[in-house]
């Protein structure tokens, strides 16, 4: 640490919740957390990395790096929640998504995947509620908002009038006494996309007793190049929006809400002036009176149906006015001027591995932001097509030395946006949590969830032959810092 | 001490300067501030694709073993590993007890480009002073262009990546090295003295006296002839041996002479359209404004 400031977590002041994906390696990601009622509530995701292998087109890795059915539905995806007590130390399984008749003649599951969650006091809520967005396989109905009053019991509130091409939804923002979310994914027989959606729209609801969802964007915000709206946040009286595009580089909008359809004007257009390479929008946090917005390229990093990237993560930060600073990333003339990243770091803090910032959250002061980081993927890469200056360098730092040190996802911090220090850089020395997709601050301190898609087993090499192995660190793990257990005479301010 | 500026700003020119007061020891670059420890800081020298280490190496192997040349080279890098568990501010301890009761003075042009290593220079020198060393940015630019002319591997940081591909422009580590020294000093402005490179040339004496005056240093005729002095008497003011032959800038070592360099200063303008970029733009407007702060037009 260069400078003990108060309140600033380290990586030994994080202990290990649960791991192994709660005991089920096919909870793959903690792919949504809230807290709630006095309790930590995370959303999985189901084999994942099963399921990527459907996905169009099919990254090249070899060996796929599990050993999974060759059909999907015979790996069980029903989507969980877990519920998390911290004055006991325990986890309860609160959820487990239903069964519902599949296109495909099979009992198939509703929910493979729960993207997001909200406490929010709707108009028919008599107290805030947990709400939770949801992915649905395309032999499942359209996705679901689901609704929780006691964290116990989940059902369904009327859902918006989604193409059946649409799969997910994942961020959901509260504005103006409305609930906004937008379409993530989609899928067909044909195949999926996680993250792009067949609808580029915001929808939104003053009641979700009803279906009174109405879309108060133009599609794409007017530009088709935009498609999908994938994070939103409010700051500054506004609703901001945040999309994929892979032609021109994705785009920041704001409105101020009031009568729908909304107006909504750009922010910021052309990736910073980074062009598809900041292809996303990939999350939106406000801190200290900016708003931070760290842009990627969806897929890890390296979009090959587009044939955008490989290219690491920014960081950039806007304000009120629509001046915005380049905080982490490549310096470059835009139409704002020259922008230098302020923190000195490059994209995805000087390492090509941090495809994107997956999540941000502000806790004690301060903001953390959690990357995807591919490295361990790299003994399953066909790193032989690399670019030689890339494959040199991956030598110069020996891939051995690189899986163990740095094979994992980081976790960031800054107190001003300007000074960032690594919490962990090795996925708290796990180098299967490839990403740190969830972050909560709560009042026992910052719990981290990972998303660890290694497992139930994991490729291996052994005497020079691939193998599959159990994986006992494979499975999302749920991390929890606070200071208030140093024992080093630290303050735990 | 240190002098600390941007890339091609004159850092490594003014410390050939103030090698010659006898109350000061210069060395040359160390980069020490890019780590908390000697072994994180041997690591990233390892991974390096530039000479970072051999500033360090040469000032260790003259420091403790007397002289700059391989073998000594060697045992200074086996002297550094086996203080790997250092931090860096011990090692700038143990440099300048040796060099005591001179005071050091290292030219830094790595630092200033990164918060945190400013930050970890105030860490682990709490009582060094800094000179920050400004230079006009045409000048610095035509230098850094023509530096980068022929390289293979120029640093990102030196780069717009606005360009495909990204195209060397030195206004970017111009506006980031002055920029951070400027934040990282503003809670104590009595730690930073500003010298232009250019006052070298026009009022040598005066800049100099002013120098030595605010670092409290005997500035007599005597002295300042000495400042003058060829710069190959400095230990530090040439290539060093085959195994670190580098430590200062390129400028210095690599690059004639300014009064061979055909570049007056009468050229430099803040006005000019600039060469080294295909589409015709002048300076940036936040690089004008911090320059013209520093007296250039």
């Amino acid at each position: 640490m260069i400078d003990e400031v108060a309140g600033a977590l380290t990586e030994a002041d994080f202990r290990l919740t649960c791991d192994s994906g709660f005991g089920d390696g096919w909870n793959h990601y903690a792919h949504s957390m809230a807290w709630f009622r006095g309790k930590l509530y995370v959303g999985t995701s189901r084999a994942s990395m099963a399921a990527l292998r459907l996905s169009t087109p099919t990254p090249r890795m070899f060996p796929w790096p599990i050993l999974a059915p060759d059909d999907l539905y015979d790996i069980d995806r029903r989507a969980q929640i877990w519920a998390y007590t911290p004055e006991t130390d325990t986890w309860e399984r609160v959820f487990r998504a239903p069964t519902v008749a599949g296109t495909n003649n099979r009992d198939v599951p509703s929910y493979i995947g729960l993207r997001g969650m909200a406490v929010y006091q709707d108009a028919g809520d008599r107290a805030p509620c947990l709400y939770v967005t949801t992915w649905s396989p395309h032999t499942a109905h359209s996705p679901d908002l689901l609704r929780s009053e006691d964290g116990l019991h989940f059902a369904p509130v009327p859902r918006p009038p989604f193409a059946p091409t649409v799969r997910a939804f994942r961020t959901l923002q509260p504005f103006q006494q409305r609930v906004h979310i937008s379409p993530t994914a989609s899928g067909t027989a044909q195949g999926f996309q996680q993250d792009i959606s067949s609808e580029a729209v915001v929808y939104a609801n003053a009641d979700l007793r009803t279906d009174q969802w109405v879309a108060v964007s133009e599609e794409g915000f007017g530009n088709p190049d935009n498609v999908t709206v994938f994070e939103m946040a409010e700051y500054d009286g506004h609703l901001y929006g945040g999309t994929i595009n892979p032609v021109t580089g994705g785009e920041l909008w704001k409105t101020r809400g009031g009568d729908m359809p909304y107006r909504w004007e750009p922010v910021i257009t052309h990736g910073a002036g980074r062009g598809p390479l900041n292809e996303a929008a990939a999350t939106i946090c406000a801190f200290k009176g900016a708003l931070y917005v760290a842009f990627g390229i969806i897929n890890g990093g390296y979009h090959r149906g587009a044939k955008v990237g490989p290219a690491a993560a920014e960081i950039t930060r806007v304000w009120p006015d629509g001046q915005w600073d380049l905080l982490v990333g490549d310096a470059r003339t835009t139409d704002q001027g020259l922008k230098v990243p302020l923190s000195g770091y490059g994209p995805g803090f000087d390492s090509m591995f941090n495809g994107y910032v997956w999540r941000m959250c502000v806790h004690d002061g301060w903001l953390y932001a959690g990357t995807l980081n591919w490295t361990n993927t790299m003994p399953y890469l066909p790193i032989g097509f690399w670019p030689e200056d890339v494959l040199a360098l991956v030598q110069r730092w020996g891939s051995d030395h690189l899986l163990a040190r740095y094979g994992g996802a980081e976790l960031w911090r800054t107190h001003d946006g300007v000074h960032w220090e690594p919490v962990t850089r090795s996925g708290f020395g796990n180098k299967f949590n490839w990403g740190f997709r969830t972050l909560a601050s709560t009042p026992h301190g910052l719990f981290v969830g990972s998303a660890n898609p290694f497992a139930p087993n994991v490729a291996v090499k052994r005497d020079g032959r691939w193998c599959y192995v159990d994986n006992p660190r494979g499975g999302c793990e749920v991390w929890l810092g606070s200071t208030a257990d140093r024992v080093d005479g630290r303050s735990a301010a | 001490m240190f002098v600390l500026a941007a890339p091609f700003s004159g850092a490594s020119r003014l410390t050939a300067r103030l090698a010659g007061h006898p109350a000061l020891y210069a060395l040359p670059e160390l980069c020490l501030f890019m780590a908390d420890t000697v072994g994180e800081l041997l690591d990233i020298f390892r991974l390096s694709q530039g000479p970072h280490a051999d500033g360090l190496l040469r000032a260790v192997a003259q420091l403790e073993f007397g002289v700059q040349a391989d073998p000594e080279i060697e045992a200074a890098t086996q002297w550094l590993a086996q203080r790997r568990e250092w931090t860096v501010g011990a090692l700038l301890d143990e440099l300048a007890r040796r060099v005591a009761p001179r005071r050091l003075v290292i030219p830094d042009t790595e630092t200033p480009l990164r918060p945190n290593d400013l930050r970890r220079l105030r860490r682990h020198a709490p009582t060094a002073v800094a000179v920050q060393v400004v230079r006009h940015p045409w000048t610095q630019a035509q230098r850094l262009v023509r530096w980068g002319h022929d390289r293979l591997f120029i640093p990102p940081d030196f780069k717009d990546h606005a360009w495909d591909p990204p195209l060397i422009e030195p206004q970017v580590p111009w506006l980031r090295a002055n920029r951070n020294i400027e934040q990282r000093y503003a809670d104590a402005p009595q730690r930073l003295h500003r010298v232009s490179d250019e006052s070298l040339d026009d009022a040598p004496s005066a800049t100099l006296t002013a120098l030595c005056r605010w670092l409290e240093l005997p500035d007599d005729a005597a002295t300042l002839d000495a400042m003058h002095a060829d710069e190959a008497a400095w230990a530090y003011g040439g290539h060093g041996p085959r195994r670190a032959p580098y430590g200062l800038e390129a400028e210095v070592l690599e690059m004639p002479p300014a009064r061979e360099r055909g570049e007056p200063a009468a050229e430099a303008s803040l006005e000019a359209v600039l060469p080294w970029r295909p589409d015709g733009a002048g300076f940036d407007a936040g690089v004008i404004a911090l320059a013209r702060r520093y007296g250039y037009r």
